[in-house]
Parts: structure tokens; C-alpha cells; sequence
């Protein structure tokens, strides 16, 4: 048999299997009849088990008319696939997601309203609140399956007598506890933990007018709570989430506040040192939380509502209520759940009685979490003032930039501009573009050498296909987004849809209001942080980089494999994961930095609290990355250098330092230039490394002009031109730098 | 090329000395027991076939290389425990090592530089030596710019900024070609003399050896297989190596039977004195004598007219040549030939095939011990270049 037939009947069979695959598993096993509704979830473990013991009973109820096929979709990426699958007319019938992504849902228009008796409970029989998480403009737009709010989990032996009812005399009792036992933790630097005091404080997220109003009134001066409570040594000096647990598991802390998925382990857990009540009263007030409500969506892109209606009822009604109550302790929604006469089935939990008591009176107390794209902005900025806090540093001042940050957020977004001056300037600047091509290209056909630029000929001839894949390769996945995100930075994104603004990005990025030009999260600072990360880093990788070479040159000709194998591993891994290896070594508690240098006195040194020491932690894991790839360009040079030119020097006498300026380095220059060119754009656009170690810690003020872009268009509201704008800029940046080094190679050369 | 000039001397030349000097790597030993010293202000000449070791003995006299057993004397002054830069040896390397990057200039004042000499004492030392080898106009030029002559000169020069008490010349003339070799070979050492520093010349070329040299060192395989002069080596080696290695054309190296005081071997037949039994029997092409009344005969096989004089390449019947002579790694002729040298004139007019009638010359060519390639007891005039 020919290879040229075994292969034609390779593709027959992969066609083949490909085209009967389905009809063949559909024969195998064959669909159930009945309307097909289709429900996207992200959950997992017992939560999962329940939904689909929930749904196969609701399909041997339904057998024949209904059947509902669940599927589970990574809760990372089950919003972008609805945003993306609905509008188009695609995804499924029914979604569950907690309510506050509704904001984002709407703006595309993914979900359909439900009138008051689609819902299976009404209105007044649910929970106060509840709605209200699901509803916007009047209109709701899903049914509550259950709702998750945050309360106290306190220490039986520490506070035998349950937790006093308010915050005040558990700091008081602070005398009583044992030496070096707190109080008191919780992660106050999420704003999310510090909604309690927050709300009770009487702050709120968004005015009447729907502005920004969390840094005015009481609402500013709960922000400077953490601080005063760490100054007093009532919570730990690390406040954040893992910290608090850790204490509390270790017995180390009274109480802590935390939510429903967590259930204590390590020590305290052994002993069963553990209980549940509800958050404190502060200030005599009682306190509640920022609730999530898990919800039901209606698709509006389902083909079959009415039976999807059905289904919704099903899940979000009592039967679906009481058994996730029964089987995961699970909070209910209907009010009456809650009253003496309820009629819930005993939970397996023996615990899920109190939770749901807990609960609801942080949600009676709270409020559910804001939901809408504007909520997104608010947690950067509510957290850089709460660090600041625990830092110790002036909580005004950081509550002047957070506002001027959200400010920037809300701003009146560009005007739309008319297009017509900026069409006809495109058609100038693209005709001349031409123009000037065409010239070049003429100019170099006729050019003495050019013989080999023709494309004419032949030979020429021959080229064109091979040339095609590159050229088409390049122009689709290099030119076409840099076409695309230049178009893009003349446009803003507001609520769906984009508008031309112009120059306008352009405008605010360069021309910010002069006091806040030199500030953090400013074009011109970023620049001059990226700038500098740039310069700091390319000298140490070639310092570095050389040095290595260097030492390592006696032996590289016998130790070649080896070497090579050592320095790929650290290529190998992704940098993303190096970065993150790298910020767990830097952590302040239980990071290796910390406790190789604790003689020192570093113990608990948090390096990501200063520009200057978060600089630095970039600055050690981008050297760890790219210091090898000098090293090696630089081995390879030093092999081409003629021994007897060394030798020459070492009987003139020069000395080790002499020869290395005189003979080794005129050798490497010619092959480190490039090398130096190619770190420097790599190293100014190097985003995993700072976006991950640093975080762009303190308050963006490590930030590099890419992790700014990135912010830009995903953390602070979904500025998507202003963001491309930036790209613009950095490209330019870049395209400038590669042109004046061009040109000096050039003149150096000749 | 090089101008006239008077060599301040100021300085004494002093003599070089090898005591037992030995350089191994790893297991291999490549320089074993070498032992002679020159005189004060000698051109020596370092020659031999490839990897013999000269080279090798030439860097560990600059101290690129250190010794494994040993030691190199320069007058009273043990030079091999000394650092490179500190033993007054100067280099011209092979490929001239010329730092490409600098001009002329700073190549000259390279040495002066980097031990901080002034600027005033580096311009008036660069002048001095550029004037001497007359590269003043090409002083501002970078290396890649000269030619393969001109970098030489530089390379010299780089050298004698240094005053060093030693000259080391690492095959100079092998990158240049065949018409400038033959100027430049004069100009060395016309220079050398002048200098007056002792100087060690390596060389792959006997002929180099020979027309340059006061002395000369034949090694072979990390051995000193002769030291002295070219008369002596050439009319009076001390083994076979030496015999074929220097002259050319080569001495033919005959082996056969003396018996009843005639060597024999083949058609080839010798009147001696040698003591009977298996002998080597060495002649050289202008001890062979081509007249028409010649007793022996041989066939023309190749016939070379240089100009001058003209070599044929006689095959004698039965004559078979000392295998051990032969150059290793060579296939070696297929049939033994003959070397005679005559006048040009008649070499021309000969053609392969013909019929030569030749004579050894009386007294002349010599015996070798077949077994050890020892020349055998030859003349008693003592020689100022015996070995020590």
C-alpha cells in the first residue's frame, strides 16, 4: 500500500469519525424525549451533588415534557461565556450566578425580567432585601436561591460565655485573655470584611444620584477604624484573611469574622473550641454585612421560556429551598422559613439552624452588595485606604486620592466627537503613508544592490508563497490588534457600546490637572517608574549576566550540558508561576526572605508596604528571570574571541580588569547590543512580573505603564479606549527608543 | 622596509637556558627533558614537523603555558616562576593578536598604557618605534585596515615598546605570501642583529631555519633531536630525523648490507670502511653524481627544474629506502627513488625514462645505525654548536 493512499484513507477516517461521531453517541445512548433546557452553573462538591439530585427529580416529574441538563462551567469564565454566548442568541436556558454580577448581565442584556408571578414566592414572602439584590430600575430580573452573609466565629474556651454582644467590651476584655492572644481579627483590608463597621458606620457605597459617597460622611471616618485598632494592638499586625484564620485555628484570636464557606480546622477544630453568633453591635448599633445573593437567571436568548419558567419555579421554590436547607445548611429565603411555625425539614446539619439565624440578621442588619459595574471600582481603592490605615499612614490623605481615583473612574466620559475632521485626516495620513512606501520601494528596486529586494523574476516569483504564510501570520496576529487597539483608544466604552471621542484619551492621559501629574497612577509617573525599572534592570541583567559569563567561561567548554540544563529550567517555567513563587518568598509572615534574613530583623517585614522595597522585590525576581539570557549571549561571544588576542594582553601585562575593557569587551559589545535593545523592550513591558509580585504595591505606585493599561480597562471600569490610548502611547514610546537605537547602531557601524 | 636605526644599548643580552624542561597535559607528555642553552643575543630557531612541541616550548617561555617539570634561565634570572608580564619576554604571535578595536597607535602604546606610563613617555616610545618600522602614516588606522604586512610590522612593533630582554617569534612568515616572505625573512634578521636581544624564532619551515638562524633546535615528538649550527646540522646530524629534515630536497636514506666494504643495497653500491651488517646509508641529491661514465645506474622517474639546478628522481633497482625515515603519515613512493641534483641546463633537457649514470662523490654521504637512526661516528672537529 502507497503512503499516498494510507494517508488519503487516514483523512477519510478522521472525517469520517468526526461527521458520525454525534449521530452514533446520540444512537448509543439515546436523548430522553421531551424540550431540552439547558442550566449553567460553577458549582462544585456537595453544592453540585445537590443541583443535580434536584434536577433528576424534577426530570422524573417532567419525564417526557421537560428535561433539563445541567452543566458546570469554571466559575472564572462562566460570565465572559454568558456575555459572549447570549446576545449572539446562543447559551443556555437558565443560569445560576450570585447577584451582584446583574450590573454587568444587564448591560448586555442577557437576562429577562420575571414578573411578580413567575417568581415562585411572592414578593413580601421573601426576605427583605432579597429582591432588591435582583432588581434593578423596578423590574426583576431573577429568582433568590439562597444568600450568603458574613457573621462571628467565636472561641468557646477563650469567651465561654459566647461573645459579648458588642465590639467595645470584647476590646475591653482584652486584659482577661492570655498573653499574646487577640481579640479580635478579621481581614481589614478588604473592604468586603469591613463592610460591618462600614455599614454601621453609616456609610454608604452610592448616593441618591448614584455618585460615589463611601469616602464621605461617617462612612470616610469607619476607614480609619483598622488603624486605631491595630495602634491599640487589639488586631493583628497582619490583617488580612489568611492571618485571621490562621490565629483563630491556632487559638491565638477570641473571634473573627468570616462567612458561611468556612469551617474551622486545625487546633481549635480538634478540640471543638468553636461556635457561631451573630456580628457585633457597634457604636450600639447592630451590624450586618454586604450579603450575596445566589440567584437564578432567566436567559433572554432561551427558545423555551415558558418550560424553563418551570424549571426556575422548581429550583427556586420550597422544594428547593428545603432540601438545599436539608442537605448543605444552606440559609432559606422565605421569610416564614424563619418564624416558630416553620416547617423546614431537619437539616443533616446540625449547625444549619444557626447559621441561617446568623445570617439573617446580618442581612436584616446590611445590605446586599451593590451590584453594577461601578461596584467594581470600589474595592481598589477602599483597600489602598484601608492599608494605609493599618500602615499608619494619614488616612486623609489616602482617602483624597482613593476619591480622586474614583473620580477619574466616573468622570463625564468624553464627548463624542464628530468623525468627519478625523476621517479626512486618516485618508491624508494613509495616502501620503502610501505615497512614501511605494517611493522606498522604488528607490530600492532601482539601488545598485537591488537585484535581491525585486520581487520581479523568477526567482521572485518563487518567493511569493513562502513568503505569504509569514507575512499573513504577521499582518493577522501583529498588525491587525495593533490596527484594531489604535482604533480603538479614538473610541470609549460606556455601557455597552462605543463612542468616538476623538484625541480625547490622549488628552487626559497627558494632560492630567498638574497636581495630580506626579502622583501615582498618572501617565507621566508610570512613565517615569517604567522608565527607571527599565534602566535599573537592563544594568543588572547585562552586570549580572556578564559576571556569570565570565566566571562560568573556563569551565563552559567541559560543563556545557550541564550549564545549559540548569538555565533552561528557570526559561522552562512560566514566568507567571516564577512571579508568584517569588511573592510568596517576599511575604511578610511566612515568606523565605523573611526568614533567612529575620537575624536580621526582618521577621514580619512587610516589603510590599513601601515604593522603595516593592521596587525592589520586582526588581529581584525580573533580574532572577532575565539575567540568563544575557549570560548566555554573552558565553557565546566569548567563545568567538581569538585566544591569541588574550594572550597578547597578558604579557603586555594588562591586568584582569585592563583586559576585560580592552579586549573581552569590544568582542561582546557587537553581540550584547542587540540583546540590550531587545531585554530593554521586553523589561518595560514586563507585566506578569509586576502585576504579580508587587501587585503594584503601595497603591499603584509600582505600577508600569502595561499593569496601568491593564488596570485601566479591567479594574477601574471598564475604560477599554483609555486603556488602548495607553497602549498607543507605549508603542509610540517603544517605536521611538528602537528607532534612536537603530540609528546609533547604524552610525557606530559605519 | 625597515629603516636603519642604532639600538640603544644599554642593556645586556642575556643567554636563555632550558633545564630539563618538561610540559605534560594530563597524560600526554609533550615536551620532554629539553635541555640546551644559546648565547647572548642569538636568533635561535625552534623547527620541526607538527605537534613536535615548539610552539609549546615557545609559550612557556612567555608563560602562557606553565611547566610540569623543570626550568628556562634568561641569563641569571629564573624566568619560569615569574608571571608573564614580568619576564621581559616579548610575543609576536602567529596571527599577529593585534587588538582590533584600537588604532595603531594604541596598539603601540598598549604596553605603556596599561602600566601607566605618561603620555609624553607613550607618544615618544610610539614615535620611535613607528619610525623604526616605518609605520608612521598608518598610525591612525584600525588593524583592519592594514595589510597582512603592515600588521606584522605592527605586531613587531607592540613588541619592541616593551624592551623586552627576549624576542619570541611565533611563525611570522606563514600568513604572509611567498614573495613577501622571502623580503621579510631578510628585514627579521637584519633587525634581530641590530636588537641584539636573544631571540626565539619557531618555524615549520627548514628553509626559514636555515637562512635565518645562529642556531637551530630540531624537535620532533617533544624531543630536542639536535641543537647547532645550520653548517653542522646539515653536514653533520645526528640522526637520521636530522638528516631528512633538513636540506631540500631530502637526503635519500638507502638501507642495505655493508659486506667486504661495499654497502649494497639494491643497484646502489658504496665503498666504506663501515663495519659489516645492516646499515642505513644517507646521501645527499648534490653528493650524486650525474656523468655518463657513472658506475651506477638508475631510470628517470621525475625530473624538477628549479632554474638554477634541477632534481631527478632516480629509480635504482633493488634500492629500498630506510622505512623509519619516511615521513609518518605519509603513503610514502611507491618505488623508491634516488634524489641527484645537476645543473639546470641539463635538467631541462631531460625527460623521465631516460637512462641516468651517476657516481657517489668520495668521502661524502653517511651511515646511520638501521635499529637506533643514530648517525654514526662522523668526523672530529670539535663544533662550537655541539649540545652541552
Amino acid at each position: 500500500m502507497t503512503r499516498g493512499r494510507l494517508q488519503a484513507i487516514a483523512v477519510f477516517l478522521a472525517v469520517a469519525i468526526l461527521l458520525l461521531a454525534r449521530p452514533i453517541s446520540d444512537a448509543l445512548a439515546p436523548r430522553p424525549p421531551g424540550v431540552r433546557v439547558v442550566i449553567w452553573h460553577s458549582q462544585r462538591g456537595a453544592e453540585r451533588d445537590e443541583l443535580e439530585s434536584l434536577l433528576r427529580e424534577f426530570n422524573a416529574a417532567h419525564a417526557g415534557a421537560i428535561v433539563v441538563e445541567p452543566l458546570a462551567v469554571p466559575d472564572a469564565s462562566v460570565k465572559d461565556k454568558l456575555l459572549r454566548t447570549i446576545p449572539r442568541g446562543a447559551g443556555p436556558d437558565l443560569f445560576i450566578r450570585p447577584h451582584n454580577e446583574l450590573g454587568e448581565l444587564l448591560g448586555e442584556h442577557t437576562a429577562r425580567t420575571l414578573s411578580p408571578d413567575e417568581l415562585p414566592f411572592s414578593a413580601d414572602a421573601y426576605l427583605p432585601g432579597l429582591l432588591g439584590g435582583v432588581s434593578d430600575g423596578g423590574e426583576v430580573y431573577a429568582a433568590p436561591l439562597t444568600y450568603k452573609a458574613l457573621f462571628v466565629f467565636y472561641n468557646t474556651r477563650l469567651l465561654p460565655d459566647g461573645p459579648p454582644k458588642d465590639l467595645e467590651t470584647l476590646f475591653a476584655m482584652r486584659a482577661h485573655l492570655p498573653e499574646g492572644t487577640y481579640p479580635f481579627a478579621y481581614d481589614a483590608t478588604s473592604l468586603f470584611f469591613q463592610a460591618p463597621f462600614f455599614l454601621g458606620s453609616g456609610g454608604r457605597v452610592f448616593g441618591d444620584d448614584g455618585h460615589y459617597a463611601l469616602f464621605e460622611g461617617d462612612g470616610a471616618a469607619s476607614f480609619a477604624l483598622p488603624g486605631k485598632w491595630r495602634a491599640a494592638d487589639l488586631i493583628p499586625k497582619d490583617a488580612s484573611y489568611n492571618e485571621a484564620v490562621r490565629l483563630f485555628e491556632t487559638e491565638q484570636a477570641a473571634a473573627i469574622i468570616c462567612g458561611p464557606w468556612y469551617r474551622p480546622a486545625g487546633a481549635v477544630a480538634a478540640r471543638a473550641h468553636w461556635g457561631i453568633a451573630p456580628l457585633f453591635a457597634f457604636h450600639g448599633k447592630a451590624l450586618g454585612s454586604f450579603v450575596t445573593v445566589e440567584s437564578i437567571f432567566l436567559s433572554s436568548s432561551s427558545a423555551h421560556p415558558t418550560e424553563a419558567k418551570e424549571v426556575l419555579r422548581f429550583l427556586a421554590g420550597s422544594a428547593g429551598q428545603n432540601a438545599r436547607y436539608r442537605d448543605l445548611g444552606l440559609p432559606p429565603i422565605e421569610a416564614a422559613a424563619y418564624g416558630d411555625g416553620a416547617s423546614l425539614p431537619a437539616p443533616k446539619d446540625p449547625l444549619a439552624a444557626e447559621l441561617a439565624r446568623v445570617q439573617r440578621l446580618s442581612l436584616e442588619a446590611g445590605s446586599v452588595t451593590p451590584s453594577g459595574t461601578r461596584m467594581a471600582a470600589v474595592w481598589r481603592p477602599s483597600e489602598d485606604v484601608l492599608r494605609a490605615s493599618l500602615a499608619g499612614r494619614d488616612v486623609n490623605e489616602s482617602i483624597e486620592t482613593a476619591r480622586y481615583t474614583l473620580g477619574r473612574v466616573e468622570s463625564s466620559k468624553p464627548k463624542p466627537v464628530g468623525g468627519a475632521p478625523y476621517g479626512v485626516g486618516l485618508v491624508v495620513l494613509m495616502s501620503l503613508g502610501t505615497l512614501l512606501v511605494v517611493r522606498r520601494v522604488r528607490l530600492d528596486i532601482a539601488s545598485p544592490d537591488a537585484p535581491r529586494a525585486r520581487l520581479a523574476g523568477f526567482w521572485g516569483r518563487a518567493a511569493v508563497p513562502y513568503l505569504l504564510p509569514g507575512v499573513g501570520a504577521a499582518a493577522l496576529l501583529v498588525l491587525a490588534p495593533v490596527v484594531a487597539a489604535a482604533a480603538m483608544s479614538l473610541f470609549e466604552y460606556d455601557g455597552g457600546h462605543f463612542v468616538f471621542v476623538g484625541f480625547s484619551n490622549f488628552g487626559e492621559i497627558l494632560f492630567p490637572p498638574l497636581e495630580r501629574a506626579f502622583e501615582a497612577r498618572s501617565f507621566w509617573f508610570s512613565l517615569g517608574v517604567t522608565v527607571l525599572w527599565t534602566l535599573v534592570n537592563v544594568f543588572l541583567h547585562v552586570a549580572l549576566g556578564v559576571t556569570a559569563a565570565l566566571l562560568i567561561r573556563p569551565v563552559y567548554v567541559r560543563w556545557k550540558t550541564p550549564i545549559r540544563l540548569l538555565l533552561v529550567l528557570p526559561w522552562a517555567i512560566p514566568n507567571y508561576i516564577t512571579a508568584l513563587m517569588w511573592k510568596g518568598m517576599f511575604h511578610a509572615q511566612v515568606g523565605a526572605i523573611n526568614a533567612l534574613l529575620a537575624p536580621f530583623g526582618f521577621q514580619g517585614y512587610s516589603w510590599f508596604d513601601r515604593f522603595g522595597t516593592a521596587f525592589f522585590a520586582n526588581l529581584v525576581t525580573n533580574t532572577w528571570l532575565g539575567f540568563p539570557f544575557m549570560m548566555i549571549v554573552t558565553l557565546g561571544a566569548l567563545t568567538a574571541i581569538p585566544k591569541e588576542v588574550e594572550e597578547a594582553a597578558i604579557l603586555d601585562g594588562a591586568s584582569r580588569w585592563q583586559r576585560f575593557r580592552y579586549v573581552i569587551l569590544p568582542h561582546i559589545r557587537p553581540a550584547l547590543a542587540p540583546s540590550i535593545v531587545l531585554g530593554s523592550v521586553w523589561t518595560f513591558n514586563m507585566f506578569n512580573v509586576v502585576y504579580l509580585v508587587s501587585g503594584g504595591e503601595p497603591g499603584s505606585q509600582t505600577d508600569i505603564l502595561v499593569s496601568e493599561a491593564y488596570r485601566w480597562a479591567f479594574e477601574r471600569g471598564q475604560r477599554y479606549g483609555y486603556a488602548a490610548a495607553y497602549s498607543v502611547l507605549i508603542f509610540g514610546v517603544l517605536l521611538l527608543f528602537s528607532l534612536a537605537t537603530t540609528r546609533r547602531r547604524k552610525s557606530v557601524a559605519a | 622596509m625597515f629603516a636603519r636605526f642604532v639600538y640603544p644599548r644599554g642593556r645586556m643580552s642575556v643567554a636563555l637556558s632550558f633545564d630539563g624542561v618538561e610540559k605534560r597535559f594530563g597524560e600526554t607528555r609533550v615536551l620532554d627533558d629539553i635541555t640546551f642553552s644559546t648565547d647572548p643575543g642569538e636568533l635561535v630557531v625552534l623547527v620541526g614537523p607538527s605537534g613536535c612541541g615548539k610552539s609549546t616550548l615557545m609559550r612557556l617561555v612567555a608563560g602562557l603555558e606553565t611547566l610540569s617539570g623543570g626550568r628556562i634561565r634568561a641569563g641569571d634570572r629564573t624566568i619560569s616562576d615569574l608571571p608573564p608580564h614580568e619576564r621581559g619576554v616579548g610575543m609576536v604571535f602567529q596571527s599577529y593578536a593585534l587588538y582590533p578595536h584600537l588604532s595603531v597607535r594604541d596598539n603601540l602604546a598598549f604596553p605603556l598604557s596599561v602600566r601607566k606610563a605618561s603620555k609624553a613617555d607613550q607618544a615618544r616610545e610610539v614615535l620611535r618605534v613607528a619610525e623604526l618600522l616605518a609605520l608612521g602614516p598608518l598610525l591612525d588606522r584600525l588593524p583592519k585596515q592594514l595589510s597582512g604586512g603592515q600588521r606584522q610590522r605592527v605586531a613587531i612593533g607592540r613588541c619592541l615598546v616593551r624592551k623586552p630582554d627576549i624576542y619570541c617569534f611565533d611563525e611570522p612568515l606563514s600568513n604572509l605570501d611567498a614573495a613577501l616572505r622571502t623580503q621579510i625573512r631578510v628585514d627579521l634578521k637584519r633587525l634581530q642583529r641590530e636588537l641584539g636581544k636573544t631571540t626565539l624564532y619557531v618555524t615549520h619551515d627548514q628553509v626559514e631555519a636555515m637562512t635565518m638562524a645562529d642556531r637551530i633546535v630540531v624537535m620532533d615528538k617533544g624531543l630536542v633531536q639536535q641543537v647547532g649550527s645550520p653548517e653542522s646540522l646539515y653536514h653533520r646530524p645526528k640522526n637520521r630525523f636530522v638528516a631528512r629534515f633538513i636540506g631540500t630536497p631530502s637526503m635519500t636514506l638507502a638501507i642495505g648490507e655493508v659486506a667486504d666494504g661495499t654497502f649494497r643495497s639494491g643497484g646502489l653500491a658504496v665503498e666504506c670502511s663501515a663495519p659489516p651488517g645492516r646499515r642505513t646509508f644517507g646521501v645527499r641529491p648534490e653528493d650524486v653524481k650525474v656523468h655518463a661514465e657513472g658506475a651506477l645506474h638508475g631510470t628517470l622517474r621525475a625530473v624538477e627544474p628549479i632554474g638554477e639546478s634541477g632534481y631527478l628522481h632516480l629509480e635504482v633497482a633493488g634500492m629500498q629506502l630506510d622505512p623509519a625515515a619516511s615521513p609518518s603519515g605519509s603513503d610514502g613512493p611507491k618505488t623508491p627513488l634516488l634524489a641527484a641534483s645537476v645543473p639546470g641546463r641539463e635538467a631541462f633537457a631531460l625527460r623521465p625514462g631516460a637512462e641516468i649514470r651517476f657516481d657517489i662523490a668520495a668521502g661524502r654521504g653517511m651511515f646511520f645505525d638501521s635499529d637506533t637512526g643514530l648517525a654514526e661516528e662522523r668526523g672530529s672537529t670539535r663544533d662550537r654548536d655541539e649540545a652541552p
